[in-house]
């Protein structure tokens, strides 16, 4: 007994063993066709009674197991049926001959046997023959059933007369000693007849009954009276435990836990044919109550069993003790009887099968921890050498036991055990298949399963090394199976799902490999059916790379459309009757989430920015990689790209054109990474940040390409603007200079052009900026529109730039620091509160305020400056005070205290050096360009470019003093200009109707220029319109530009550097405060002196003669908007002596005729009044006369500059005659 | 004296396995793994007996008391739960453990 049977269960043991075999040449497929037909007749209920039989079939027995058929009955066959073809008449004889050779191979055990004989026909198949049944062929084989059952019955009657034959043996007769086959030779040569020893001899007689007994209760058993059997088995434990015959003591106590089994759990423990047994098993049991009424409740008395034999009525003993075992205590019987089985090295197989029917059966109770102990006993069990086979079986089974008692790990262990049995160095032919399918079996108990997605979500946990094995085993095994697109699929999923556990070595191992089986089979995203049925999913590499960010970019803004406002407004929601909804906004918002809110055009390359990272310790190589879209029609333009070691977030961008307008949705990339083809999808990557992935493609716009005849900037706009430039170009001018930009517009996309707007925005700069910097006429570019794909346009823009010419204060600081001080200068004078600072509103400085520390000194100690006033306000006080004390005072001789006309050199030495220093000042401006065509322009976008212009402006002249000397006329007036060449060449300046004046460099010259006086209050002045939000001080700073623009257009002050060729404007704008506009501005009260009729207020002095007198009309004009008076004028005549002496006393020279003193009442607003009085010269000679002005009231003080009094020049001359 | 030290989390995976014989460590993570069948039945079978799901105790495989191994892992395994940048349910990283585990594994003459 050396083959176990690991399908045994506890009910074999009331079956009987019948084996089918074929004799002869028969095909496999028709054996077994018969054979399924055969093993469709398992059990069979015996005509007359009502006990059933169970019949097992095999088609393969040991020969030697059937030895053991007198231990245990089931395993000793009793029926053999043999199948063989015979198709001619004279094959007949021989073939029946195979059939007894057969026969007797299981001879001594067979209680009948059955030969079908197929194919043959005639006379022989006529004969009628009880052991012989013949079938034309196997098709028409109708009664094969029915003769398997009249096989079955026949072996019933053998079985039965067996049972009563053994069972009503008289206790006086002798009882044969049954033996197992290794018992045999210790039994050899015993004598128990003539035995001495009386002990030894009754020793042997209850060996004998016992195992009677326990034979008797095989065949009960097997014979449908279980209640029987179970009475026997008792008997025989007694019997055999008394004397210490362990080894058929151990089959008694089986015996009896098979019988308990049956009776409890009619399902059955086998498992695999549960169903149909149960049927039968629940009719036996029913059966064996109804045969003997009463069975259960009948119980054994042990003490009162014959011991001297067996006591053919079993009835007797029933009755008095419990036959059947409890659940608890079949497992206890069991492990009895395995301890003893254990005992007996050759009885290795009939323990090991009495293991698997325990555990079968505590698998059925669900105890499982007593299950595996009795396993564990299994699998030490120490059979001879197993063949391979054998092994393979034998782990197998171990591993389905497992698994049947729920221990899921140990299961897949042993069946892993069981694959690599298959594949042992030792086997000639491995099994690699068979390996490969035991293998995918395991998954389950390693927790693994093949779907990469389950790895998905965070760090995989799990028995990495154990699973990584089985992988490597599965990729090797299917690599032998010569699946190269298994075994890639396989190593695939171990670098995607492992690639934590992996070290740096084995991680080049495994892509190693890889790349070695790409190279034959490349990998796919196709799912791999297995026969098994299973399907081994696409496992793409979404850690080779490892994304982490997913952005889709905007165009460069140059390329980006926008979208055109319509009055409907159509980014409002249509469907909404109002105007806001909070519902609305929810949707809204919620659309946004998923919506990015730019738009990619239909043409037009755009890009997805990912970050990638390597994690794999030598550099990656990604090829193909590309985007996976939906929506649209794309096309993807694949990147190659190499990632160094461990990189850290690495940016890739994958770019592709839409081909069609919609909605696109980027759904992930692809990738080729060691020839194996993957698409990652966004929704399946764990970790990754994306910011939306669906966009609008809208229709194909045109793209205009710009350039301009001045070079490119390296100085980037701020960015802070807003606009993003694609372009820059900067420009060196001088301040005040002027120049051309051409601009050529070419259409390099695919769309006609055909609108285009030009705005330009000049960007924020400290510097003041005076008139038009940027202006063109887009007239002539339109003209050349719409522009065809490929076509240019050119478009001109004209750049002016004025700025400031007024002098840099630090410089001035600087200066007065030369001892030339103003310190001592009286500012406590009313003048202060009528000086502004120069710029209002402009922020002070920084370098200004850091240098507070070092101008302090200037400050006047007796100052009642508030502190925070600039501190370039005293500064500016110095020219100004100069220009009033000219004019008021009428004391030249101070007007010039601090720069005189010829300014030392060494001053203006001193000014170049310290303008050279970093004074140029930037202007910087954006043009935007707005165009639009093709299709993309009936949808109503269009497409901004912006080009960012760059001037550095140079200094060309500074105005650096300003004031102003009375002309002879009071309505002109001087404007004396300090004019400083800053630039290093020699310079021109001119006026409208001045001569050219030069200027080195560096050198410093003071203009005059005679102006007429300005009528600023004729200006338009509209506070209706924009005063009234505007607050007074904007609408002032409004009123000084205006008045300086009209300044700067009567100037028309040029400069020209000829060696240069260069010649620019220069405005004193900057310059003009409220003191010299005022001494610019035609006073309020305008006096006119007309002598004899005619204005006099020239240098030319009025001719009248002597003797006669002469009309003196004085008017005064208000242009105030205030009613002005009373007023008392004097008219007072002198002489200049031309030395600086004014001779008042000429009461003998001039009378006057009527008052010299002239009373005005009022004036009221923008009317005229007039003094009529008449002169008398009386001597020949120049006269001044000097109007004083007296004003009544000492309460309203008008300011002085309200009064130009005019001065009369009169020349006497004699009457001609 | 002890070989191997493994301490599994409840979701059947390994916080910590370390093993004596290195070059044979993959037999050892088999063995752990296989011997998990033993305590998912002693839970499943609790789960019936016991009303009182909180004993989480299920008792020793071995009786390892001898050498007052399990205290001395279980304190230590305290030590690292109470450790606040510990992740529960990663893996064990912590140098006190492994010392410990190191000390235990040392065989006592």
């Amino acid at each position: 007994m050396s083959v176990p049977d690991y399908m045994q269960c506890a009910e074999d043991h009331q079956t009987l063993l019948v084996v089918v075999q074929p004799v002869g040449i028969v095909s496999e497929e028709n054996f077994f066709r018969i054979y399924k037909r055969i093993c469709s007749v398992s059990q069979i209920s015996v005509r007359d009674s009502q006990r059933v039989l169970y019949i097992r079939y095999r088609h393969h027995y040991p020969p030697e197991n059937n030895e053991w058929g007198d231990f245990q009955t089931h395993r000793k066959v009793v029926g053999l049926i043999t199948i063989t073809d015979c198709f001619s008449a004279k094959d007949w004889p021989q073939t029946f001959e195979k059939f007894h050779v057969q026969k007797e191979i299981y001879g001594s055990t067979l209680y009948d046997s059955r030969l079908f004989v197929f194919g043959l026909q005639g006379e022989i198949a006529e004969q009628a023959r009880t052991d012989v049944a013949f079938y034309p062929n196997y098709e028409d084989c109708q009664m094969v059933e029915k003769r398997i059952e009249d096989f079955i019955e026949s072996l019933f009657i053998v079985l039965e007369s067996k049972r009563l034959d053994r069972a009503t043996d008289k206790s006086g007769d002798k009882i044969p000693l049954l033996c197992v086959p290794f018992e045999k030779k210790d039994f050899v040569g015993l004598d128990t007849d003539s035995s001495v020893l009386l002990g030894l001899k009754r020793h042997y007689k209850k060996r004998c009954q016992g195992r009677m007994r326990k034979h008797v209760g095989d065949l009960c058993l097997q014979a449908g009276m279980l209640q029987d059997s179970l009475v026997h088995y008792h008997m025989s434990v007694e019997l055999l435990r008394s004397v210490n015959d362990f080894l058929w003591l151990g089959a008694a106590l089986e015996g009896l836990c098979s019988a308990s089994v049956i009776y409890h759990y009619p399902g059955g423990t086998g498992g695999k044919s549960g169903a149909r047994r149960f049927q039968g098993s629940a009719l036996s049991a029913e059966a064996a109550n109804r045969h003997r009424p009463g069975a259960q409740e009948v119980l054994i008395d042990p003490g009162a069993l014959t011991t001297s034999g067996i006591n053919p009525d079993t009835s007797t003993e029933i009755g008095r003790a419990k036959n059947c075992l409890s659940p608890e205590d079949i497992i206890d019987k069991y492990k009895e009887a395995i301890s003893y089985y254990s005992k007996y090295k050759n009885a290795g197989v009939i323990e090991l099968e009495a293991c698997i029917k325990a555990v079968r059966v505590l698998a059925i109770q669900k105890r499982s921890m007593e299950a595996s102990e009795f396993l564990q006993n299994a699998v030490y069990i120490n059979l001879r050498q197993l063949s391979e086979e054998e092994k393979i079986q034998r782990y197998s089974i171990l591993s389905e036991l497992y698994e049947l008692i729920g221990f899921h790990r140990k299961s897949a262990f042993f069946k892993r055990v069981a694959a690599m049995q298959c594949v042992a160095p030792s086997i000639a032919e491995p099994g690699w298949r068979a390996c490969y399918k035991l293998l995918l079996e395991t998954l389950p108990g390693y927790s693994l399963s093949l779907d990469p997605k389950d790895f998905s979500r965070g760090t995989h946990r799990g028995w990495a090394a154990v699973q990584m094995r089985l992988l490597h085993e599965l990729v090797y095994a299917s690599r032998r199976m010569g699946n190269p697109a298994l075994s890639v699929r396989h190593l695939s999923f171990l670098l995607q799902t492992m690639l934590d556990f992996l070290s740096d070595q084995e991680k080049k191992d495994v892509t190693q490999s890889l790349e070695n089986y790409t190279s034959k089979c490349p990998g796919t995203m196709e799912p791999i059916a297995l026969p098994g049925g299973l399907t081994l999913p696409p496992v793409p590499f979404t850690k080779l790379p490892i994304v982490r960010h997913v952005k889709l970019l905007n165009l460069p803004a140059s390329l980006r459309p926008h979208k055109m406002k319509s009055l409907l407004g159509q980014n409002m929601s249509t469907k909404s009757p109002f105007i806001y909804s909070p519902i609305i906004a929810h949707n809204r918002g919620e659309e946004r989430s998923k919506k990015i809110d730019f738009q990619w055009v239909q043409g037009d390359v755009c890009e997805v920015q990912l970050m990638v990272y390597n994690p794999m310790p030598f550099e990656l190589r990604v090829e193909n990689m590309g985007l996976l879209t939906s929506g649209v029609e794309f096309e993807s333009l694949p990147a190659a790209l190499s990632l160094p070691a461990e990189s850290g977030l690495y940016p890739v961008t994958l770019v592709g054109v839409p081909q069609t307008t919609g909605t696109i949705t980027v759904n992930g990339y692809h990738t080729t990474v060691f020839g194996v083809f993957s698409d990652c999808l966004l929704d399946d990557l764990p970790g990754i940040k994306t910011s939306g992935s669906t966009v609008e493609v809208i229709p194909a716009l045109p793209r205009l390409q710009i350039s301009t005849s001045l070079p490119r900037s390296a100085h980037s706009l701020q960015p802070s603007s807003g606009d993003e430039i694609s372009t820059n170009v900067s420009v060196q001018l001088y301040n005040g200079e002027s120049q051309q930009l051409i601009i050529k517009l070419e259409n390099i996309g695919m769309e006609p052009l055909e609108k285009l707007e030009v705005t330009s925005k000049v960007l924020t700069t400290k510097e003041k900026l005076y008139g038009d910097f940027l202006s063109w006429k887009l007239e002539e570019t339109l003209a050349q529109f719409p522009l065809q794909p490929g076509k240019v346009a050119t478009f001109t823009i004209n750049i002016k730039v004025k700025l400031d010419f007024s002098c840099q204060e630090n410089l001035l600081q600087d200066l007065s620091d030369d001892g030339i001080s103003v310190s001592g200068f009286p500012l406590s004078s009313p003048f202060r509160q009528v000086v502004r600072p120069r710029v209002e509103g402009k922020p002070v400085n920084p370098p200004e305020s850091s240098k507070a520390g070092d101008c302090s000194h200037v400050k006047p100690p007796e100052s009642t400056r508030p502190l925070n006033m600039p501190s370039s306000l005293e500064i500016f006080i110095v020219p100004l005070l100069s220009a009033r004390d000219c004019h008021e005072e009428g004391c030249p001789g101070r007007t010039h205290s601090l720069v005189g006309e010829d300014a030392s050199t060494e001053d203006a030495h001193r000014m170049s050096y310290m303008l050279c220093q970093g004074t140029d000042k930037t202007l910087e401006a954006v043009l935007n360009f707005k165009y639009s065509g093709g299709p993309g322009h009936t949808e109503g976008y269009y497409r901004n470019l912006s080009l960012g212009l760059h001037v550095e402006v140079e200094p060309s002249v500074f105005f650096t003093r300003v004031s102003t000397l009375p002309a002879s006329s009071t309505r002109q007036c001087h404007l004396l200009l300090d004019v400083f060449n800053s630039t290093e060449h020699e310079l021109t300046v001119s006026t409208r109707n001045s001569e050219v004046l030069i200027l080195h460099a560096g050198e410093c010259q003071r203009m005059a220029i005679q102006v007429d006086k300005f009528n600023f209050e004729s200006f338009p002045e509209s506070p209706g319109e924009k005063g009234q939000f505007a607050n007074p001080k904007q609408l002032e700073e409004e009123r000084r530009e205006a008045r300086g623009l009209e300044i700067h257009s009567k100037l028309g002050i040029r400069w020209r550097i000829p060696s240069l060729k260069r010649s620019g404007e220069a405005s004193v704008e900057g310059l003009l405060n409220q003191l010299v506009l005022e001494h610019l501005q035609l006073a309020p009260l305008q006096w006119d002196v007309l002598v004899d009729g005619q204005p006099c207020d020239r240098e030319v002095a009025a001719a009248c003669q002597v003797g006669n007198p002469v009309r003196l009309e004085v008017r005064l004009t208000n242009r105030s908007p205030r009613s002005v008076g009373p007023f008392a004028l004097t008219v007072v005549p002198f002489q200049d002596h031309q030395n600086g002496v004014h001779n008042y006393d000429l009461h003998d020279t001039v009378s006057f005729v009527g008052s010299s003193t002239f009373y005005l009442d009022a004036v009221q607003p923008s009317s005229q009044s007039a003094c009529l009085g008449a002169l008398l010269f009386l001597y020949t000679g120049d006269f001044f006369l000097h109007i004083r002005f007296h004003e009544d009231s000492t309460s309203k003080e008008l300011p002085p500059s309200w009064f130009c009094l005019p001065s009369v020049h009169v020349r006497a001359v004699e009457v001609q005659a | 004296m002890a070989v191997c030290v493994a301490v599994i989390a409840k979701e059947n995976y390994p916080l910590y396995i370390r093993s004596t014989p290195t070059e044979n460590e993959l037999k050892f993570h088999y063995m752990v793994h296989t011997s998990l069948d033993v305590v998912d039945e002693k839970i499943s079978a609790m789960g019936k007996a016991l009303v009182d799901q909180r004993e989480l105790y299920l008792g020793l495989l071995y009786p390892t008391e001898d050498y007052k191994m399990f205290r001395k892992l279980h304190n230590s395994y305290t030590d690292v739960m109470c450790n606040p940048f510990y992740n529960p349910g990663d893996r064990i990283q912590s140098r006190a453990f492994d010392n410990m585990v190191t000390s235990m594994m040392i065989p006592v003459c």
